[in-house]
C-alpha cells in the first residue's frame, strides 16, 4: 500500500526540489490542457467580477434611488447568463485539468512500464511485484491532483487578486491599498503556507502511516502474540502508541495551522477594514477617500473575499503536493536505474546446425546495473550440452544455478563464450534464440485472465493446441472442475486453483508451442507428492530430440539425467553422467549425503 | 445497510464531547462568517443611507455594528483555528480507539477464520478501512450537522424580518441539503463502483506482468501484454473522466446555484422593500447571508460520495469482527504440569475439503521426545493449530494431562504450551522486543545468553558494534532476517519460555545441517524434562527422539 511506502524520514529540500522540478517538466506534453485550465479559471474570475458589479448596481439603484425591481428585469437576467457562464466556466476548468492529469499519468506510466522492462525480470525480481506495482499503480494516481488542480490554482492565486486590484484602484484607491498593502504578502504567504501547510500535511500523514504500519505488523503477527500471551500488552501498547503519535503531532500542528489562520485573518480583517472605511466615509467621519457611492462599497465588499479566495483554495491543494513530490521521489527512483546490459547481436540462429549449448570460461559478475561489482556469481565454467540431452544442475543455494540458466536465457551480460549452435550468444539476436526456448519456474504464474489466456499467453495459437498442451501437461481434469472450460475465468494468483494444478497450466504454457530447449527451475519444489507425480509424468513424455536443462533439488529427478552439472560458490565442481560423478567425484557423494534424509524424495 | 455506519458510530460515544465541540466550533465559524458579510453589508447600505442628511449621519451610532464587524472577523478567525484543532485532536483520538477496539476484537477470532485475512492484500485493505471509518467524522458527520444547523438559524434570523423570505431560503437550503448528496450519491455510485474494480484490475495486470516479465520475454509477448494493461488504464481513465465530470457539474451547481439563490432573495426582497415591510439594509443584509451561507452548504456532494465508500468499509470489518470467535472458560480446569498429551479419534477438515485428519487417536507420554513425521502437506501442521486451539476438531478430543484441552483457560493453556511456529513472525521493533515478547522481564544479561545459544548473534555481523545488538531494529525499515535467522529467533523466544509442552514445527527449516543439530542440542538440553512434539517431514534429528510416528492421508503410525 502506498501509505506504508510513503517516505519515514523527511525528504531533504534540494531532493525536494529536484522532484517539483522533474513533476513540472512532466506537464509539457499537457500544457495546453493546462492553459485552457487557466483560461477557464480566470474567464470565472472576470465574470464574477461583472456579476458582483451588476449586482451592486442593482442594490444601488433599488436602495438609493427607489428604482421597482421591474424596471431591472433585464439586469436581472443578466446576472442570471453571468450565472451559467461561470457554471459553464467552472465545469471547463475541471474538466481541462483532469485530462491535464489523465495525460501526464498515461505518459509517467509508460516510462515506468518501459523502465521496468528494460531493466528486465532479474531487476524486477529484487523487489516484491506488489512494492513495483504500487509505483505504477498507486503513486502514480497520486499525481493526478497536483497536476489537475494544484498547478492551475498558482496561477490563479496570483492572477485573480492582480485582475481585482486593477478593478479596485479606479473605484477607491483606499481599499487599492488596503488590498495591494497586503499583497506583497501574498507570495510571503505562498511560501510560508507551502511550506508549514506541506510540513503540517506530511506529519499528519506521516503519523498515521506509521500508525498503520505499526497497527498492520501486530495484526500479521497476532497468532504469536496469542501463544505468548502478549495480546493485552499489545493492544496497550498500540494505544500508548496511538496516544504518544496525537501528542507530537497536535503540538506540529499547532503551528502549522497558524500559517494558514493568518491568511483567514487577513481575508476577514480586510472585509471588515473595507466595510468600517466605507461605513464612516459615508457618514462623512473620514474624508480623505473622495466621494464613494453604494455601488462602489458593495462592489468593493463582494470582491474582498474573492480576493483571497483562490489563495486559500490553493491551500487546501497542498495535500496533493506533498503526496506527488513524495510520490515522484519514489517514481525517479525506478526512471533514475540504468538499463540492465545483456549481450545481444542480429543474427539469426543457424537453422541448419544441430542446437548444440557451449560454454567455455563463463564467469558472470554480480550485480546487474554496473560492472563495479567483482564478486563472481559464476566462475570459469565450462560445459558441453547436446541436443537432446536431460542436464540436471545441482548445488547449494547460492551456489550460481539460477544465475547459470538466466544467463543462458540471455538475462545477464557475460564473459567468456555462450556459442548457440556454434554461433557465439553475444552476436545473437535474442528474439530468434528465446523462440528456440520454454521455461518453467519454481512458482506458478497464473495471470488474470481464462486458462485459455494462461497457456496462448498472448502468442496467437488456437484452442485446440492449448488442448493438447494441456493434456501432455497432464492437466485435463482441471477443466472438469471449472465451469467453462477453456474460457473459465482464474481467480487472482491463481486462487481457485491448487499450486500444483497452477503448475501444469505453467507447464502446457511452456509446451503449447513446442521448443527445442525446455528450461526447468525446480518445478516440483513447491508442489505436493500427488502433483509432483503428474508434473514429472509430463516431463518424462516430453520429445527425446528436445534439450532439457533442469535445476533440482530433489536426489530422485537426478538418476534419468545425461549430464549432471554440479555448481558451488560459482565454480562447476562436478559435471558428467550421474553414475561416473556417484563412483569418482567427491562433491557429488557430499552432496547426495547431505541432502538425504528428506521425505519428500521418497 | 446504515446500521453498519450505526455499529460504529457508537463507538464514537467515548468522545462525545470533543466532536461535539468540534461540530460547535465549526457551526460558530459559519456564522461568524456568514455574519461578518451580512452584517457588513448592512452596514454600508445603512451608512450610505444615513449619509444622505447631514442630521442622520451625526446621530447614526456606527459603534455597534463596526465593532460587531470587527468582533466577528477576528471570531471567524479564531473559532477556525479552534475548530481544526479540536477536530484533528478528535480524530486522532477516534483513530486510536477503533484501533485498540478493532484489535481487541480480533484477538479472539479463531486461526482458521483469521488465516483467510492473513492472504494477500486483505489486511493492508481492513487498515485502510479502520481509516476510512475515522474520516466519518471529519468529512460527512461534522459537514452535515453544520449545515442545517446554519440553515435553521438563518431561517430563524430572517424570519424576524419577513417570514416570505426565511421561507424561501429554507426551502432553497433544504432542498440543496437534500438533492445534492442524493444526486451526486445516485450518479456516481456505479462509476465509483466501476472505478474501483478497474483499478484493481488494473493493479492485477501491471502485477501480472511483472512477475511474468520472464515468459513475456521468452515466448515474446511483451506487446501483447502491454496492450492489455493499455487498454485497462484507458478503461480507467474514462470512469475517472465521467466522475471528474460529475465533481465538476457539482462545483458548477455550486456557482450558478449560489448565485441564484441570493438573486432569488434579491428579487423576492426588493419586492418586499418596495411595499415597506423592511428597510433597504436589510435586503442587502439578506443577500449577502444567503451568499455567504453556501459556505456551510460546500461540503455536502463530496460527502455523500464519501459515504459510499466509508459503508463499504464499515460493512468489511463488521464482517470480521462478528466472525465466530475461540471461548475459553475464565476459570481454568486444571494445570499442565507434567504434559501428557492425547489425541483421540480426531477427525477435522479445513474447509470443504477432504478430511486433514481422520480418527487420528495419538498418545505422547508426559516427558517423552516424539517426531512427527510426513511429507508436506500431510496435515501435520493440523496437530498443532488443534493443541493450541486454532481449529477444532469436528470429531474426538484433545487432552494434556487428561484434560480437555477446551477446559483450560487461554492463560493456562499458553503458559503450559511454548510452540517454534513453521512461519516466523518478525515484529517490527528492536531485537529487544522480539525477544521480550517471550519473557517480558527478562534482564539483558539473559536475552544476551540466549541470544548466543541460538545463534542470532550472527546477525551482529554486518552491524559495527555487538553492544548495541539487542537495540538491532528488525523487520519493515530495519534488519531483514533471513529463512535461517527467522528459524533462529523463534527458538531463542522457546528458550525464553520454559513449559511442560514444546513443539516444533519444521525446526530445521533453512538451516543447514551442522546448525540444525547444534540448535536442537540447546533446545534438548533446555527442554529436557518438557514433552516435544516435534514436527518434520525430514529425517535428520530422528536418532534424539524417543519415538517417531509417520503421518499419511490423515492416518497416524509408529515408525519407532
Amino acid at each position: 500500500m502506498s501509505q506504508h511506502s510513503a517516505s519515514e524520514s523527511p525528504l531533504g529540500q534540494s531532493t525536494q526540489k529536484q522532484n517539483y522540478r522533474w513533476l513540472v517538466q512532466q506537464t509539457a506534453a499537457s500544457r495546453y490542457w493546462l492553459l485552457f485550465s487557466m483560461l477557464f479559471g480566470m474567464l470565472n474570475g472576470v465574470l464574477l467580477i461583472l456579476q458582483a458589479s451588476l449586482m451592486a448596481g442593482m442594490i444601488h439603484q433599488m436602495v438609493m434611488e427607489g428604482v421597482h425591481r421591474d424596471q431591472l428585469i433585464s439586469d436581472f437576467l443578466w446576472v442570471l447568463l453571468l450565472l451559467v457562464l461561470r457554471g459553464v466556466c467552472v465545469w471547463s476548468k475541471e474538466f481541462f485539468g483532469f485530462r491535464a492529469g489523465a495525460a501526464v499519468r498515461i505518459a509517467i506510466r509508460k516510462q515506468l512500464l518501459d523502465k521496468l522492462r528494460n531493466l528486465g525480470p532479474l531487476a524486477v525480481a529484487e523487489r516484491p511485484a506488489g512494492s513495483w506495482s504500487a509505483i505504477v499503480v498507486e503513486q502514480v494516481e497520486e499525481l493526478q491532483e497536483f497536476v489537475a488542480k494544484y498547478l492551475p490554482q498558482m496561477v490563479l492565486a496570483v492572477m485573480i487578486p492582480i485582475i481585482i486590484l486593477m478593478v479596485a484602484f479606479p473605484q477607491s484607491w483606499v481599499v487599492g491599498i488596503v488590498f495591494l498593502g497586503t499583497a506583497p504578502l501574498i507570495p510571503v504567504f505562498m511560501v510560508f503556507v507551502g511550506m508549514k501547510a506541506a510540513e503540517a500535511n506530511r506529519r499528519n500523514f506521516q503519523a498515521l502511516a506509521r500508525l498503520g504500519g505499526f497497527f498492520l505488523d501486530r495484526l500479521q503477527g497476532l497468532e504469536t502474540l496469542k501463544l505468548f500471551q502478549r495480546t493485552r500488552f499489545t493492544s496497550e501498547q498500540l494505544s500508548d502508541a496511538s496516544e504518544d503519535f496525537r501528542v507530537k503531532t497536535m503540538q506540529v500542528l499547532r503551528l502549522a495551522f497558524l500559517s494558514s489562520t493568518v491568511l483567514e485573518f487577513f481575508a476577514s480583517i480586510s472585509i471588515a477594514v473595507v466595510a468600517v472605511f466605507l461605513g464612516m466615509t459615508f457618514l462623512g467621519h473620514i474624508t480623505f477617500g473622495g466621494e464613494v457611492s453604494l455601488y462602489t462599497g458593495l462592489f468593493l465588499l463582494l470582491l474582498a473575499p474573492e480576493y483571497y479566495q483562490p489563495l486559500r483554495e490553493l491551500g487546501t491543494f497542498y495535500h496533493a503536493k506533498a503526496k506527488a513530490v513524495g510520490a515522484a521521489e519514489d517514481i525517479l527512483a525506478v526512471l533514475s536505474r540504468e538499463d540492465t546490459k545483456v549481450h545481444s547481436g542480429d543474427m539469426a540462429v543457424p537453422a541448419k546446425q544441430p542446437l548444440t549449448i557451449v560454454a567455455r570460461g563463463l564467469c558472470v559478475k554480480a550485480g546487474l546495473e554496473t560492472q563495479q561489482s567483482q564478486s563472481l556469481l559464476l566462475n570459469d565454467v565450462s560445459f558441453n550440452l547436446q541436443p537432446g540431452q536431460k542436464v540436471g544442475i545441482i548445488g547449494s543455494s547460492g551456489a550460481g544455478k539460477t544465475t547459470l540458466i538466466n544467463t543462458l536465457m540471455g538475462f545477464r551480460n557475460y564473459e567468456g563464450d555462450i556459442d548457440i549452435a556454434g554461433q557465439p550468444l553475444a552476436m545473437t539476436e535474442l528474439a530468434s534464440w528465446r523462440a528456440e526456448i520454454a521455461w518453467l519456474g519454481q512458482l506458478p504464474l497464473i495471470i488474470h485472465g481464462s486458462v485459455y489466456d494462461n497457456i496462448a499467453f498472448g502468442r496467437s495459437v488456437t484452442k485446440d493446441q492449448c488442448y493438447q498442451a494441456l493434456a501432455k501437461a497432464q492437466g485435463l481434469d482441471i477443466l472438469k472442475s471449472l465451469p467453462n472450460g477453456m474460457a473459465s475465468p482464474l481467480k487472482e494468483q491463481g486462487g481457485n486453483l491448487s499450486v500444483g494444478q497452477a503448475q501444469r497450466i505453467a507447464l502446457a504454457r511452456a509446451l503449447v508451442i513446442p521448443a527445442k530447449v525446455l528450461i526447468l527451475d525446480e518445478p516440483t519444489a513447491s508442489l505436493d507428492a500427488a502433483s509432483e507425480t503428474l508434473v514429472l509424468d509430463a516431463l518424462n513424455a516430453i520429445p527425446d530430440d528436445c534439450t532439457v536443462i533442469t535445476i533440482t533439488h530433489r536426489l530422485n529427478q537426478l538418476q534419468g539425467m545425461d549430464q549432471i552439472l554440479m555448481l558451488e560458490k560459482g565454480r562447476l565442481v562436478a559435471s558428467g553422467s550421474p553414475e561416473s560423478l556417484l563412483k569418482e567425484n567427491v562433491h557429488y557423494q557430499q552432496f547426495l549425503s547431505a541432502h538425504s534424509g528428506s521425505l519428500d524424495d521418497a | 445497510m446504515m446500521r453498519d455506519l450505526w455499529f460504529f458510530l457508537k463507538l464514537y460515544r467515548q468522545h462525545l464531547g470533543l466532536l461535539a465541540l468540534g461540530i460547535l466550533l465549526a457551526i460558530v465559524t459559519l456564522l461568524a462568517s456568514l455574519s461578518l458579510l451580512s452584517l457588513s453589508g448592512w452596514f454600508i447600505s445603512a451608512t450610505a443611507i444615513a449619509g444622505l442628511t447631514v442630521v442622520t449621519a451625526q446621530t447614526f451610532n456606527f459603534f455597534t455594528p463596526g465593532a460587531g464587524v470587527r468582533g466577528f472577523s477576528i471570531l471567524r478567525t479564531a473559532a477556525r483555528y479552534a475548530e481544526r484543532l479540536v477536530s484533528h485532536d478528535a480524530t486522532f483520538r477516534l483513530l486510536s480507539g477503533l484501533r485498540c477496539w478493532f484489535f481487541d476484537k480480533v484477538v479472539p477470532v479463531s486461526r482458521e477464520h483469521l488465516g483467510y485475512y492473513r492472504k494477500g492484500e486483505l489486511l493492508d485493505r481492513l487498515v485502510a478501512d479502520i481509516d476510512a471509518l475515522d474520516q466519518l467524522y471529519l468529512r460527512l458527520l461534522s459537514p452535515l450537522i453544520a449545515a442545517v444547523t446554519v440553515t435553521l438559524l438563518l431561517s430563524l434570523f430572517l424570519s424576524f424580518f419577513s417570514t416570505t423570505v426565511a421561507l424561501l431560503v429554507l426551502t432553497i437550503m433544504t432542498l440543496w441539503i437534500i438533492a445534492m448528496p442524493l444526486i451526486f450519491y445516485v450518479a456516481g455510485k456505479k462509476t465509483g463502483e466501476s472505478m474501483g474494480i478497474k483499478q484493481s484490475v488494473l493493479r492485477q495486470q501491471v502485477l501480472d506482468y511483472l512477475q511474468g516479465m520472464t515468459e513475456q520475454q521468452i515466448y515474446g509477448s511483451d506487446d501483447a501484454s502491454r496492450d492489455q494493461v493499455r487498454l485497462m488504464e484507458r478503461g480507467l481513465i474514462d470512469d475517472q473522466s465521467r466522475m471528474s465530470s460529475l465533481e465538476g457539474l457539482g462545483s458548477a451547481l455550486f456557482v450558478t446555484g449560489s448565485g441564484l439563490a441570493s438573486l432569488l432573495v434579491l428579487f423576492i426582497a426588493s419586492g418586499e422593500m418596495a411595499q415597506g415591510v423592511f428597510s433597504g439594509p436589510v435586503m442587502v443584509m439578506m443577500v449577502f447571508g444567503v451568499l455567504a451561507s453556501f459556505e456551510a452548504l460546500m461540503p455536502l456532494p463530496m460527502a455523500f460520495q464519501f459515504l459510499s465508500h466509508t459503508r463499504h468499509a464499515a460493512g468489511r470489518l463488521r464482517q470480521v469482527v462478528s466472525t465466530p470467535v475461540v471461548s475459553f472458560p475464565e476459570k481454568t480446569g486444571g494445570v499442565i504440569t507434567k504434559g501428557d498429551v492425547r489425541f483421540s479419534g480426531v477427525t477435522c477438515h479445513y474447509g470443504s475439503a477432504l478430511p486433514v485428519l481422520q480418527e487420528l487417536s495419538l498418545t505422547i507420554p508426559a516427558g517423552s521426545h516424539t517426531a512427527i513425521l510426513g511429507k508436506t502437506g500431510s496435515g501435520k501442521s493440523t496437530l498443532i493449530t488443534l493443541l493450541t486451539r486454532g481449529l477444532e476438531a469436528e470429531a474426538g478430543t484433545v487432552s494434556i494431562d487428561g484434560i480437555n484441552i477446551n477446559g483450560f483457560s487461554e492463560h493456562e493453556l499458553y503458559r503450559g504450551i511454548t510452540v517454534v511456529p513453521q512461519k516466523t513472525d518478525v515484529f517490527n521493533a528492536t531485537l529487544r522486543e522480539n525477544l521480550q515478547l517471550a519473557a517480558p522481564d527478562a534482564s539483558d544479561d539473559m536475552l544476551m545468553a540466549v541470544i548466543q545459544r541460538s545463534g542470532l548473534h550472527q546477525i551482529a555481523m554486518t552491524e559495527s558494534a555487538n553492544a548495541g545488538l539487542l537495540d538491532i531494529w528488525l523487520g519493515q525499515g530495519g534488519v531483514a532476517l533471513s529463512g535461517g535467522e527467522q528459524r533462529r529467533l523463534a527458538i531463542a523466544r522457546a528458550l525464553l519460555k520454559p513449559a511442560p509442552v514444546l513443539i516444533l514445527d519444521e525446526p530445521g527449516e533453512g538451516l543447514d545441517i551442522h546448525s540444525e543439530k547444534a540448535l536442537m542440542e540447546e533446545v534438548l538440553q533446555s527442554f529436557e524434562g518438557s514433552t516435544i512434539i516435534m514436527i518434520t517431514h525430514k529425517t535428520t534429528l530422528l536418532e534424539k527422539m524417543d519415538s517417531v510416528y509417520f503421518l499419511d492421508s490423515g492416518n497416524c503410525s509408529v515408525m519407532k
